[in-house]
């Protein structure tokens, strides 16, 4: 029996990080030494690991991820995603996502809460990338695009931010949030056209 | 017939597995592994189709996806793919195939009528006969042309069968698994690299699956190639174009119904291109009757299928290859009746006469005889370019012109063309990612080209071998008379048309592609492409290799619509967008209209009433009361940053840099060249944050204007621009009582006309979720906006119905939203349409006089300030009982004469009675008080107006304000 495959949304608050003019290597330190992840480099993720319930914030420095390694983490629970230049997008529950915005000040970041804008999926199973090969013109094979890449693409029309999570392999999909009910059908039907069988929970769906 | 089945051989077949199927209603045998064209055959059947403009009999002339002839449909229920080649459907139990082009029957065709009206049908016949009179082309030429010339028919109704496309990346992409393809693959594999085949037969081999001898085992070979990691293999897959480095191919899958395709789109860091080569007919009088094929045709139904093409055959050949079907045929017990070969002398012809066979050197077939009845029984041949000769007795004539490697891709590529008289044909060079491997580059024999492909795997090139004796160019047979030479076999081009083309001036070669249709049927000419350019060649005096070959543009093959449809079909042709609260409208009875990508409600109506009535129920509401309505699909944009007031002065045509914080200002923008490019309401968050609204239409071309600016044209401006349209729900409260409803609903801050007046904006608590509120009207009435995350919106919805509840407050939907704006006179892309300056919609003044703003130049044009420009007015009939059509054009009173202005928008009124509109006037805003008729030709209706300011409705503001 194989693995299964499965499809399911990520509840997770999200916020756009915008870096002010110059203020890049500043920004990042500050996130870093605030919540354990730094600014990711462009087409990167930057994660951080098991964070203590009783202590919100935690600089966690021995969880962090190392970009292009095959380990995954176990319980992340904040990742800052490179969604263009000098841009980020942090998903963290939302304790992290208020020491975020105590810590960074207006002149060094626009903030901007899409907890609602966007919708994340996770597609994972050893027919993830069976799936995504019939929606996504990006190269997904492990040697190009490997754990803790992101890049942002088109797939069934809808813009979508795509990262690596783990060599399960996972991936997080992340569409706005008006759209999301349409990408899960789309994601649905391309894993039903390659016989797939496709665990779901939908009903997360919006 | 003439064809029949072996009592053994057959590499394809499977001899244990029989299967029916049906063609044109008649049952036949073939075994698993046959295709239609080879089961046809074993069935002794020869006739398949009718040409295209003649109507004239055809039968099978090839073995592969270049079959110009026997072209079916296959049909099952709603689903119908019409012009595949025989040689292309594998067989099935129940296929049920029809031949094409034929009216009522196959065997007894009207139209072959046409084949008796020859002289009228020469190239270019139809662009002389139909020019004149140009009326005439819609309704009856077109018409009539289409019904006689069409190939195929298409499906009518829908189906719901699900085509597919799938992305593939690769270090090296082969196309094609003959012997070059095959040796080019191992190579690339074994050097560690990703390697993806695309085969179009359904199994690899190419060269190799003619020759059993060899001994290559597909299925072995095949299981072997996948079995390493980085191996892929596409069969049943023909590459159809070369795009920019991406190369596009469709998979058949497997035989059966669904008879699914999967288009694929191959992103490949190198490309080799072992396409093998193509023979190519010769023209000769009748060169198309059934019973004419290719020589290697004949050879691949005998040792793939095990199927003689004929029982007496003769071969009509100028090369060495094509002698090796003679003799193979020979060997299987089918009579040879003659080989004719236009050179004087050969080494071959000389083994083969050795050997038994009667060889006609220096000779030529010049004639073919042939009766509906008998079928082929004779071909005439003469020595080359005499009087008369010889009928050679036979039932089948197989014909070699030569091979033609097949360049389509590599040109498609990028990769320039060069003659070689050695093939005499066209071979492709190379391009820095895409180069041709074996028998595609002229290196033929399996040997040659297997170290040929073993050569490209590793980067380099082989010195192609020379032939025994030389093959002769050799195009055409001419004779005196009228008889049919067939270059282009599916769309019926003949030598003569070639040379009346260039008779009549259409000279190049791609000229007389265009005036002769000659290669733009769904084959494109792949057998005779290089024989037409010959004809042309000889006709111009020039060489052949001057002249060239038409490009081939994609596709290489036909494919259907479906498989380039994809998954982007029914509901997902484009991704819907849902509003936050879509689930709840649609539980409400909402009655939804697609604009754009947007699922939005038109009404509310559980009847699924979308008549003026509800419309107006829920305006008349909103005007007596209040009522809410969901306008979370307006663009959002956030703009933050030191300098973002700088950055919305420049993009506006209005400023906000002086707007304090906590206020909302109407804005417009222009496009570069002056034109209105969107209006919309932009608040101050804060110092350095600002809130942008685009209209729903206009959502995403506002934010890419504004982001190409910053990018592009203010890079020194710090500012960051998000898109935060699907972050926020928001919601109008809108009409007299709307106050009393906020005030219910808002916590923590005051909402009086003093603590919060029009055009206030700030944060606020609404309904227990933090959100904001904006003092903002599009009714016309006292509003509020309340804005919420997206995840909150049914629950700030729910708690907004049930604070209203006192005030009978109502949902309400587009139509009465448009309604209200109308009596307004506020403008949306009815009006802001791309032709509109501000000042024609009114908004003259707001252009700011100091400092400069995006379209600000073009915008002071004379034409644009000419008074005469259309104006926005609003009208309204003089009959109240008489209706408005919006693109109704206004004219004077006499009803005649051209046009002044069109109307944009009408609707009925909520104030008062009958008809209300806005339109666009020629010099509009001096003619206010003017009559003039509107008249909708479409309804055939005239209504005289009266032309007013288009802000009917309390153009003080003082109900907003209020």
């Amino acid at each position: 029996m194989s693995k299964p495959n499965t499809l399911h949304v990520e509840p997770s608050g999200l916020l756009e990080i915008a870096a002010r003019r110059g203020q890049l290597a500043v920004l990042s330190a500050l996130l870093e030494s605030k919540i354990g992840i730094g600014f990711p480099g462009p087409g990167r993720a930057t994660a951080v690991g098991w964070v203590k319930p009783s202590r919100a914030i935690q600089h966690s420095t021995g969880g962090r991820e190392v970009v292009g390694s095959r380990q995954s983490l176990t319980q992340p629970t904040g990742t800052g995603l490179w969604i263009g230049p000098e841009r980020a997008l942090l998903l963290a529950d939302a304790l992290t996502i208020a020491a975020v915005r105590e810590a960074v000040t207006p002149a060094r970041a626009a903030l901007i809460d899409q907890t609602s804008g966007y919708v994340v999926w996770q597609l994972a199973g050893p027919d993830a990338r069976r799936v995504l090969a019939r929606l996504c013109r990006i190269d997904l094979d492990e040697s190009v695009f490997g754990i803790a890449h992101v890049a942002r693409t088109i797939m069934a029309q809808i813009p979508t931010i795509l990262q690596m999570i783990d060599d399960r392999p996972t991936f997080r999909l992340i569409v706005p949030s008006t759209l999301a009910r349409a990408f899960g059908e789309s994601i649905e039907l391309a894993a039903g056209a390659s016989g797939i069988d496709l665990h779901t929970k939908s009903e997360l769906a919006p | 017939m003439s064809g029949f089945r072996l009592p053994n051989g057959g590499t394809n077949i499977n001899r244990d597995q029989s299967m029916r199927f049906q063609f044109d209603g008649k049952s036949y045998a073939g075994y698993q592994g046959d295709t239609l064209a080879s089961a046809l055959l074993a069935n002794g059947v020869r006739l398949t189709g009718r040409s295209f403009k003649y109507h004239r009999p055809r039968g099978i002339v090839t073995a592969g996806l270049e079959e110009p002839c026997a072209l079916v449909e296959m049909a099952a229920g709603a689903w119908r793919t019409p012009n595949l080649p025989a040689t292309a459907v594998e067989l099935f139990d129940t296929l049920t195939v029809t031949s094409q082009n034929r009216f009522p029957s196959l065997r007894y065709d009207l139209m072959a009528v046409n084949g008796l009206m020859a002289p009228a049908l020469s190239a270019g016949f139809y662009y002389k006969s139909f020019m004149w009179p140009a009326k005439f082309w819609e309704r009856i030429y077109e018409p009539v042309i289409r019904r006689a010339a069409g190939l195929g028919r298409l499906a009518k109704g829908a189906v719901d069968d699900r085509y597919d496309h799938q992305h593939h990346h690769c270090d090296v992409l082969v196309v094609g698994a003959g012997p070059a393809g095959w040796a080019a693959a191992a190579i690339a594999l074994a050097g560690g690299q990703r390697v993806m085949v695309v085969e179009q037969d359904n199994m690899p081999g190419g060269g190799y699956l003619t020759a059993p001898a060899i001994g290559f085992d597909s299925t072995k070979a095949a299981a072997g190639f996948i079995s390493f990691p980085n191996a892929q293999l596409l069969t049943r897959t023909a590459v159809i174009g070369a795009y920019d480095g991406v190369f596009a191919a469709v998979e058949r899958h497997r035989p059966g119904l669904p008879a699914r395709e999967t288009l694929h789109i191959i992103r490949a860091r190198q490309t080799i291109l072992a396409t093998g080569a193509v023979e190519r007919l010769i023209a000769f009088p009748d060169n198309d009757r059934p019973g004419v094929m290719l020589a290697s045709a004949a050879r691949a139904y005998l040792n793939r299928w095990g199927v003689a093409v004929g029982r007496r055959v003769a071969l009509f050949a100028n090369n060495d290859e094509a002698y090796q079907t003679a003799h193979e045929l020979r060997a299987a017990g089918v009579e040879i009746a003659a080989i004719i070969d236009p050179r004087p002398e050969s080494w071959v012809a000389a083994a083969a006469i050795k050997a038994g066979i009667r060889v006609l050197l220096d000779e030529e077939v010049y004639s073919v005889g042939y009766s509906r009845s008998r079928g082929l029984y004779e071909v005439h041949t003469r020595r080359r370019g005499d009087q008369g000769g010889v009928p050679v007795a036979c039932d089948t004539l197989l014909v070699s012109g030569g091979y033609s490697p097949q360049v389509q891709l590599a040109t498609q590529a990028g990769a320039k063309l060069a003659w070689d008289d050695r093939i005499a044909g066209f071979v492709a060079g190379a391009t820095a990612t895409v180069r041709t491997a074996g028998a595609a580059r002229g290196v033929y024999g399996l040997a040659e080209a297997m170290a040929d492909g073993e050569a490209a795997g590793r980067g380099e090139a082989t010195e192609p071998v020379p032939q025994h004796t030389p093959m002769l160019p050799f195009w055409e047979v001419r004779v005196g008379s009228g008889a049919k030479s067939f270059v282009d076999l599916q769309h019926d081009v003949t030598a003569a048309d070639m040379r009346l083309a260039h008779q009549e001036g259409y000279s190049h070669v791609e000229h007389a592609k265009r005036y002769t249709t000659h290669g733009m049927g769904t084959d494109q000419g792949k057998i005779g492409g290089l024989v037409g350019s010959a004809v042309l060649a000889a006709a111009r005096g020039a060489a052949l290799a001057e002249v060239g070959l038409s490009k081939p543009r994609p596709f290489t093959q036909p494919v259907s619509w479906g498989a380039l449809a994809g998954p982007d079909v029914g509901h997902h042709f484009k991704p819907q967008r849902l509003l936050p609260l879509h689930d709840w409208h649609t539980r409400n009875h909402a009655v939804f209209v697609k604009i754009g990508l947007w699922m939005r409600p038109l009404v509310y109506s559980a009847t699924g009433d979308t008549s003026w009535g509800p419309v107006l129920a829920e305006a008349r509401a909103v005007r007596r009361s209040v009522g809410v309505t969901d306008m979370s699909s307006l663009g959002k944009i956030d703009v933050q940053g030191p300098d973002a007031g700088q950055f919305l002065d420049r993009i506006y045509a209005n400023t906000f840099s002086s707007l304090p914080v906590g206020r909302a200002r109407y804005g417009i923008m222009l496009r570069e060249d002056g034109m209105m490019l969107d209006d919309g309401t932009t608040a101050r968050l804060g110092e350095q944050h600002f809130l942008v609204t685009a209209t729903t239409q206009k959502a995403a071309d506002v934010l890419e204007h504004m982001e190409w600016h910053l990018a592009t044209v203010w890079p020194e401006l710090d500012v960051t621009l998000t898109n935060v349209a699907d972050q926020w729900a928001q919601f109008a409260i809108a009409g007299p009582q709307a106050r009393k409803v906020v005030e219910k609903l808002v916590t923590g801050r005051a909402v009086t006309n003093e603590a919060f007046p029009f055009m206030a904006a700030g944060e606020a608590t609404i309904a227990g979720v933090a959100g904001r509120l904006f003092r903002i009207s599009f009714s016309g009435e006292a509003a509020y906006e309340v804005a919420v995350p997206a995840q909150h919106a049914e629950a700030v919805w729910v708690a907004i119905l049930a604070a209203g509840n006192a005030f009978d407050i109502v949902p309400y939907a587009l139509d009465a939203l448009n309604l209200m704006r109308i009596e307004k006179g506020h403008v949306t892309g009815g009006e802001i349409n791309g032709q509109t300056t501000a000042a024609d919609l009114g908004f003259g003044k707001m252009l700011k006089k100091k400092g400069d703003f995006v379209g600000k130049a073009l915008s002071q044009r004379d034409g644009l300030l000419d008074p005469k420009r259309l104006q926005l007015v609003g009208i309204t009939p003089v009959d109240t009982a008489k209706r408005l059509r919006g693109g109704g054009h206004l004219v004077g009173l006499s009803g005649a004469g051209p046009s002044q202005g069109y109307v944009t928008a009408a609707c009925m009124t909520s104030e008062g009675e009958g008809w209300i509109g806005l339109a666009l006037l020629n010099g509009g805003h001096s003619r206010y008080g003017e009559r003039l008729i509107a008249a909708s030709p479409v309804f055939d209706e005239v209504v005289e107006v009266v032309i007013s300011s288009p802000h009917r409705l309390d153009p003080e503001n003082a109900r907003v304000k209020a």
